[in-house]
């Protein structure tokens, strides 16, 4: 064993990490919010999710629920983005041009509004608000 | 899942992941073999990815022989991901009836898929290995590198390859892959 890690130790470790991560995720997608970024931002989103469903308890409860609901917001919108990106995909693949047009604009537009939470995220240093909402901070650095 | 403060984190994941793994099998059973709509096949994808990311919690504590089960994991959730994918371009595109035609046929051969990736998943005593070992105290394999730690892992690891994976080079049409962030 690493150690053999009391669990609070482990689970503020693990955490940092998530959050680490997804605070890398939420730049790169603020640069280029392609469908890869958009991806990869969704799953750093549900592993930060999860380990603060499974570690919860060692974290305030107020602060927990309120990322969960923040995060939930993001979720929703990227979804309607990737969604549109399977179908174009889809509709390229069978050659079919018909809704493309559509699909673009709507795209786009989510992709405003995606691009807008996500300077409000990145302007308000969300990662260190979490971190210190989350009691994080004492044990590691930030992004 | 309720975790005890008490005990290590070792102990906690050798505690909870084994009940975790039943339930996560139980649920599969339920949702693929059950015949049940597409549609209801959604929640068995969540309970996947959590399935697997908490696995990848606790993985610095099994050490590298947990990949092989989480390995089989991302392959079923590959095909879970290309159901996930034809309903989501049904969800967008199902306005037009030609189109929707074809969606549906090839929702119904990927759910065929699904079925049989599902079967390989959970064959010869899959689930009474996982929770062996995940109920197993690995301490010695973990931080171990892949090469040392492999030995001794293949009897209790998941025997039969899946047909695809995201990270295995498998194509979704999204063609994205999850391993790029694996493990952080």
């Amino acid at each position: 064993m690493t150690g053999q890690p009391a669990l609070q130790d482990y689970a503020v470790e693990q955490m940092n990490r998530l959050l680490t991560t997804l605070a890398v995720q939420v730049h790169r997608a603020a640069k280029k919010p392609g469908p890869d970024q958009i991806h990869d931002l969704r799953v750093s989103i549900r592993r930060f999710s999860q380990g603060l469903n499974l570690f919860g308890g060692f974290f305030p409860k107020s602060e927990a629920k309120k990322i969960h609901r923040t995060l939930k917001r993001m979720m929703g919108l990227t979804s309607s983005i990737r969604d549109r990106d399977i179908a174009i995909d889809f509709l390229a693949a069978s050659q079919h041009t018909a809704h493309k047009p559509r699909l673009s604009r709507e795209r786009s537009r989510y992709q405003r509004q995606f691009s807008q939470m996500l300077r409000r995220w990145t302007a308000s240093d969300f990662s260190a608000q979490w971190r210190n909402g989350l009691a994080l901070s004492a044990t590691r650095g930030r992004v | 899942m309720k975790l005890k403060p008490s005990l290590t984190a070792a102990e906690n994941a050798r505690q909870i992941l084994p009940r975790m793994a039943r339930k996560y099998f139980e649920a599969g059973r339920k949702a693929i073999e059950g015949k049940r709509p597409p549609g209801e096949l959604h929640g068995f994808r969540l309970k996947t990815k959590r399935f697997r990311y908490t696995l990848e919690l606790f993985q610095p504590l099994y050490g590298p022989n947990l990949d092989r089960y989480l390995k089989a994991l991302r392959e079923l959730q590959g095909a879970l991901g290309e159901v996930s994918d034809y309903q989501a371009i049904d969800r967008v595109l199902a306005a037009d009836g030609e189109l929707k035609k074809q969606i549906d046929r090839v929702l119904k051969t990927k759910v065929r898929e699904l079925r049989k990736s599902w079967r390989a998943f959970d064959s010869d005593g899959a689930l009474k290995r996982w929770r062996t070992y995940l109920a197993g105290d690995h301490s010695k394999q973990a931080g171990r590198p892949a090469k040392q730690a492999t030995k001794g892992a293949a009897a209790a690891a998941p025997r039969k390859p899946q047909a695809r994976a995201e990270s295995a080079g498998g194509q979704s049409l999204e063609t994205r892959t999850e391993s790029a962030q694996a493990g952080g």
